[in-house]
């Protein structure tokens, strides 16, 4: 502007005199405040009529302004003013004003056109349009925007034309018309041209501006100043900042501040360009909102008044240049209140451009009670309006009917075709129709989704489709996928499939080869163009049924899926996870592998983690959004969560979690399962936690993608195929059956162990007795009876002790089923099984777990389960813990398996269930009958069917011992009968279906293993 | 489509089952870690019909160092099943929705959505089981109907195969009970 530089040198005092003049001549005073800086001003050229104006006045008595001028600071009021004018329209100048933003100094200076420039724009009025605009047409749409201003203008022209003294510029004009009549036409155009040439250049609004430099504030210009105020204030203290510079002048005594502003963009501060710090305390003193004072705590800014650097003066002034081109139709959000956030399309601009009507979804409370209970609830916390916000009514469509039952008939009224209630109108579609300033909206990067607009239509996009033609509201797809798209960039990568959209290649189809910038190489696939170099906005993303893609952009981020159907610019996928049906735009996809991945990842979590929702709740990903994921906790409700939200992943060793059937039998991560109650779901299990909740998942259910959650002891395995068979890269597990292999104790869990009463047997707290509370690792904690004192002692170092007889037994450290053995507690010298080991082909099924077979004592183990080598609890009909003198014989510790009362059980040893027969035969010397007289175990009724493996382990045992086992009968033609019989009679002949076989007689074992056969 | 494919497999075996049944154990092994799983490239692996190099297996086997681990590579022929886009399948109807139905080709599973079912057939949500009803011969792709489709789209996954099919064309759709 050069215009303005030139202005810089030129006095400021006559234009203050005319600023003053025009404030008292307009009556300025402090009731019209709020008025009078509209008209005084609000925008410079307003603000420059004005001036001309005064120009007029000062020919009148010009004199007797000179002299007592006000001093020239009070200049720096109309400043104020300017930089306290409305911000949009501030914005809205074109770029031309940008150079006098900048700075506001020379501003000044360049409102203050004296004589000079008044002379010319005299004239200009009358004779010659182009120099007007040439130096003003920046402003020449802005005066459009201010009819108040410009009113004003006309009717100051009109007095103006009244005046006689307007004798004297006529005659000017006329002069110059004569003037302009005798030069040739050449020269009028060389002089216009040079008129244009110096307009052309002033601020072009590129930053690259050469004479942009000679622009910047050197070390003898005014510095600018920043102070703190009050957040929110800033506005107001401006202002209380232009009024006290007009009383101070008043009182004689001008604030020396050149200009005061506030950006917007910079809550709770205020800048004031003055010359020194104290100056500016000066004009802020008194001034409420202002911090002046020292915050006592922050030393770092010990000085409120901080001066701003010269380089961040310029950005601090820069106006970006905003284009709000609102126009009905298109997408915009909200940005404050209730609807914040939401999606609106723009229904109606108003002409002043400020404002405008939207359409939303109405988020009207059909539950107020509920909700304003709740929200009470709440407010006692913190943070009310957050809540408020959070806890705002879903979005739905007005219902007239819902309205009128919860709010009563009457209070939505239909007027023209629209509903109103509360006074808000609603169109016949249900969409809210509100205004907004259009500072309220959020035009751009609005990148509107599918599911949103859906929303418009009652959740049904094709509806809306449908709708198009008779609904107010009007979406047309296609164009906004090209909004979006357009907004988005071009979004293609090599390897992309692409049809040409625009040009005269429009129609080509092509693979992408590379992408550079925004320029696409593509090869044509179906002519023979060769490689062609398209704009990356021109081309589209095409794809055909069944390409197995993945979304790239929006809510359904990273989903995969198999495309059903393409349309124009909708491509309708069937989701890899959710076996759904979801849209996408094409832009938003891109081809992924054929083969598929597990994908829906956000962070660190994926679909089908076990995550901690909180300290004690965990849960299971089955749905992952964009930045939300969806989780099944163990009380099987939903969780919408955020990843932020989540406490923390749980760790892959939980793979190794181990879950206990309802047959307390284990089962592991992969393991297919059934429900045993309820529903009966079947699915494979995904996690385990606390050895309790077991998720599973299920190919064929809908719900929550799949997962559910159930107890472990609800579960069953489902006849699940035999597993792959043992691990070939590791020891051949028959092998190990014959080693005498020590095996940690430390792998066993002891937990089946708490609350037994032991004593303790060595130590120093030997004799004492107690109770195992907890066990960790190889050591129980037991709780001492004499001091209540937990003490942590070696399961060796104890020993039950049985609460009525006192009887001391050793703990039962290893798990019914746990194929665990401890070399110390076998003795296979002395066990005759321990040779039947190594020979027996199906090692699996000798460490197998043994079914309960019902007997409501709980665990029936197994006696071979490790041919000798393990010890065997009691069986179910264990009362009491008799001791067994034949221990050695089973192998360690089994006690008595029919033990009634303190009989010892000889036959135990060979095998829990072979009492009646051997019980002829006893191979032990006949010390003791194994039923004392008694009912047998079988009469009782607590004889369930017998395991069957003991039939396979006995006819091993039989084939490989050569303890005779060929001659007894067939295992299992004579099983089930004999237990089939109800209250079988003491005695082995109750036992007696199948005949006593010959070998009974001389070889004990193979009565036994006749009676295995049972 | 099926295909009798020449495949190799490799199979590490520790030096415990080194004895009379290593043939067996290996065997074992080979069905156990093949048959069933699905090949991104070959397709299904149906199962094992012969194995090419049993009679001089050791030729082929080294054993490891480190480990001792004995490593053997089977050739065997295999019967896939590799499905083709644009092939056309025998299919059991196992679930029915509104968008569509699930079929099962053995271990491959296909969905056909409503858009690739003739428009003369519509979704009975009514009927039990849910079924698809044609206005004109009565008839109604439910489950365990037998239909003929043609393949949109296949996904191969490391244990499962997937596709996308329509029985919109000629002489596809249910096929005579």
């Amino acid at each position: 502007m050069s215009d303005e530089e030139d202005d810089r040198s030129r006095q400021p005092g006559t234009t203050a005199t005319s600023i003053a003049r025009l404030e008292r001549d307009q009556g300025y005073d402090d009731s019209e405040e709020e008025a009078q800086p509209i008209n005084t001003g609000k925008s410079r050229d307003a603000r420059r009529e004005e001036e001309e104006d005064d120009e007029e006045e000062e020919e009148d008595d010009e004199d007797d302004e000179d002299g007592k001028l006000p001093h020239p600071r009070l200049y720096s009021n109309s400043t104020l003013t300017l930089m306290f004018m409305n911000r949009d329209r501030r914005e809205r100048q074109t770029k031309g004003k940008l150079n006098a933003i900048l700075y506001p100094t020379y501003l000044l200076t360049s409102c203050a056109p004296a004589k000079q420039r008044h002379k010319r724009s005299r004239a200009n009025r009358y004779l010659d349009v182009e120099a007007e605009v040439d130096d003003e047409d920046e402003d020449e749409d802005e005066e459009d925007d201010f009819a108040g201003a410009e009113n004003g203008f006309i009717e100051q022209d009109i007095s103006f034309n009244d005046r006689p003294q307007d004798v004297r510029s006529h005659r000017r004009l006329d002069r110059r018309d004569a003037e302009d009549m005798s030069r040739d036409a050449r020269e009028i155009a060389r002089e216009l041209r040079e008129r244009y040439r110096r307009d052309n250049k002033t601020y072009d609004g590129s930053a690259n501006f050469s004479d942009r430099k000679a622009n910047m504030p050197g070390p003898g210009d005014p510095k600018l100043w920043q102070v703190r105020c009050k957040s929110g204030t800033e506005r107001n203290v401006v202002n209380t900042i232009l009024m006290k510079g007009f009383v101070k002048a008043e009182e004689g005594d001008p604030l020396l501040i050149y200009s005061a502003f506030q950006r917007d963009s910079l809550p709770g501060l205020v800048f004031v360009e003055a010359d020194k710090a104290q100056h500016v305390d000066a004009a802020l003193k008194g001034i409420s909102n202002v911090y002046l004072q020292t915050p006592r705590n922050n030393q770092a800014k010990n000085n409120p008044i901080q001066l701003v650097e010269s380089r961040d003066m310029v950005s601090l002034l820069t106006m970006k240049k905003k284009v709000t081109t609102v126009k009905k139709g298109m997408w915009v959000r909200v940005k404050r209140g209730k609807y914040a956030g939401d999606l609106a399309q723009v229904n109606d601009v108003q002409p002043d451009g400020l404002t405008a009507a939207v359409l939303l979804v109405p988020r009207i409370d059909y539950e107020p009670d509920n909700r304003s209970a709740e929200d009470r609830k709440r407010k006692k916390g913190a943070g009310g309006a957050a809540n408020s916000l959070a806890n705002r009514a879903p979005q739905r469509l007005f219902s007239h009917e819902a309205v009128q039952e919860r709010y009563g008939r009457g209070a939505a009224f239909k007027k023209s075709g629209r509903w109103i209630f509360k006074d808000e109108e609603y169109t016949a579609d249900g969409l809210l129709d509100k205004e907004y300033p259009i500072t309220s909206l959020q035009t751009e990067d609005v990148h509107p989704t599918l599911t949103e607009i859906a929303r418009f239509g009652g959740d049904d996009l094709s509806a809306i489709a449908d709708k198009n033609s008779t609904t107010s509201i009007s979406i047309n797809l296609d164009a906004l996928a090209e909004q979006s798209r357009r907004t988005a960039g071009s979004n293609v990568q090599p390897g992309d499939r692409v049809e040409a959209t625009e040009g005269e290649l429009a129609g080509m189809r092509g693979i992408v080869e590379a992408v550079s910038g925004e320029v696409v190489t593509i090869r044509a696939t179906d002519s023979d163009v060769g490689s062609v170099e398209l704009a990356g906005k021109s081309v589209k993303k095409i794809f055909n049924v069944g390409d197995h893609v993945k979304v790239t952009h929006g809510r359904n981020q990273d989903d995969t899926g198999m495309v059903l159907r393409v349309d124009a610019n909708t491509v309708t996928y069937l989701s890899d996870l959710t076996q759904m049906e979801r849209q996408a735009f094409a832009h938003d996809l891109r081809e992924a592998a054929a083969v598929g991945t597990t994908g829906g990842r956000i962070g660190d979590y994926e679909m089908h983690d076990l995550v901690m929702v909180d300290a004690l709740t965990a849960g299971v990903i089955f749905q992952t959004e964009r930045d939300a994921l969806k989780i099944l906790d163990q009380n099987e409700s939903v969780r919408n969560l955020r990843p932020t939200q989540i406490s923390s992943k749980v760790g892959p060793e939980a793979k190794r979690a181990i879950g206990l059937d309802k047959d307390d039998h284990e089962f592991r991560v992969g393991d297919q399962m059934r429900e045993y109650m309820g529903e009966g779901r079947r699915g494979q299990v995904l996690h385990i936690h606390r050895g309790l909740y077991v998720f599973l998942y299920s190919k064929d259910m809908a719900e929550n993608g799949g997962i559910f959650v159930t107890r472990s002891k609800n579960l069953e395995p489902l006849d699940s195929r035999p597993t792959a068979g043992p691990d070939l890269s590791k020891l051949d597990p028959s092998i190990n059956q014959n080693l005498p292999q020590y095996v940690s104790k430390q792998g066993g869990n002891y937990r089946h162990l708490i609350n037994t009463k032991v004593v303790i047997i060595k130590g120093t707290n030997k004799g004492i007795r107690g109770m195992i509370k907890d066990t960790t690792g190889d050591k129980a904690r037991v709780e001492l009876e004499t001091n209540n004192k937990v003490v942590p002692l070696p399961f060796d170092w104890l020993k039950k002790r049985d609460p009525v007889s006192g009887q001391l037994t050793p703990l039962q450290v290893y798990r019914v089923g746990q194929a665990v053995m401890a070399s110390e507690r076998m003795d296979s010298s002395t066990n005759p099984y321990a040779n039947a080991g190594p020979m027996m082909p199906t090692p699996l099924t000798m460490g197998g777990p043994t079914p309960a077979s019902g007997v409501p004592y709980g665990m029936t183990p197994n006696p071979y389960a490790m041919a000798g080598g393990g010890r065997t609890p009691a069986p179910g009909l264990a009362y009491g813990m008799t001791p067994n003198p034949y221990a050695q014989m089973g192998g360690g510790k089994t006690p008595a398996a029919i033990g009634w009362g303190t009989t010892p059980n000889p036959y135990a040893a060979a095998g829990g269930r072979t009492p009646a027969i051997g019980g002829r035969t006893p191979f032990d010397g006949g010390r003791t009958p194994a039923f004392g007289g008694r009912t047998p175990f079988v009469g009782s009724g607590l004889g369930a069917p017998t395991p069957n493996p003991y039939a396979a382990v006995t006819q091993n045992w039989n084939q490989n011992a050569g303890f005779g086992g060929n001659n007894a009968p067939a295992a299992q033609a004579a099983s089930g009968q004999g237990w089939g019989t109800p209250g079988g009679v003491a005695g082995g002949n109750a036992w007696g279906a199948p005949p006593p076989p010959p070998p009974a007689q001389t070889n004990p074992y193979a009565s036994n293993n006749n009676n295995e056969g049972w | 489509m099926f295909f009798m494919k020449k495949l190799s497999h490799t199979i590490h075996l520790h030096p415990s089952y080194f004895g009379p049944k290593i043939q067996e154990v290996i065997l074992q092994k080979l069905y156990a870690d093949v048959e069933g799983t699905t090949n991104g490239r070959y397709g299904y692996v149906v199962a094992v019909n012969s194995i090419d190099n049993l009679t001089d297996l050791q030729a082929g086997s080294r054993v490891l160092y480190g480990s001792g681990d004995a490593e053997f590579t089977l050739q065997y022929s295999a019967i896939v099943m590799k499905p083709f886009k644009g092939e056309v399948v025998d299919a059991i109807v196992d679930k029915v929705g509104k968008l569509g139905f699930f079929a099962y080709l053995g271990p491959m599973q296909i969905f056909v959505s409503t858009f690739y079912i003739p428009d003369d057939l519509r979704f009975q949500p009514e009927s039990n089981p849910p079924s698809f009803v044609s206005d004109q011969a009565g008839e109604s792709i439910k489950r365990g109907a037998k239909v003929r489709i043609r393949l949109m789209g296949i996904r191969t996954d490391q244990t499962e195969l997937f596709a996308i099919g329509s029985i919109k064309g000629d002489f596809l759709g249910l096929l005579d009970q």
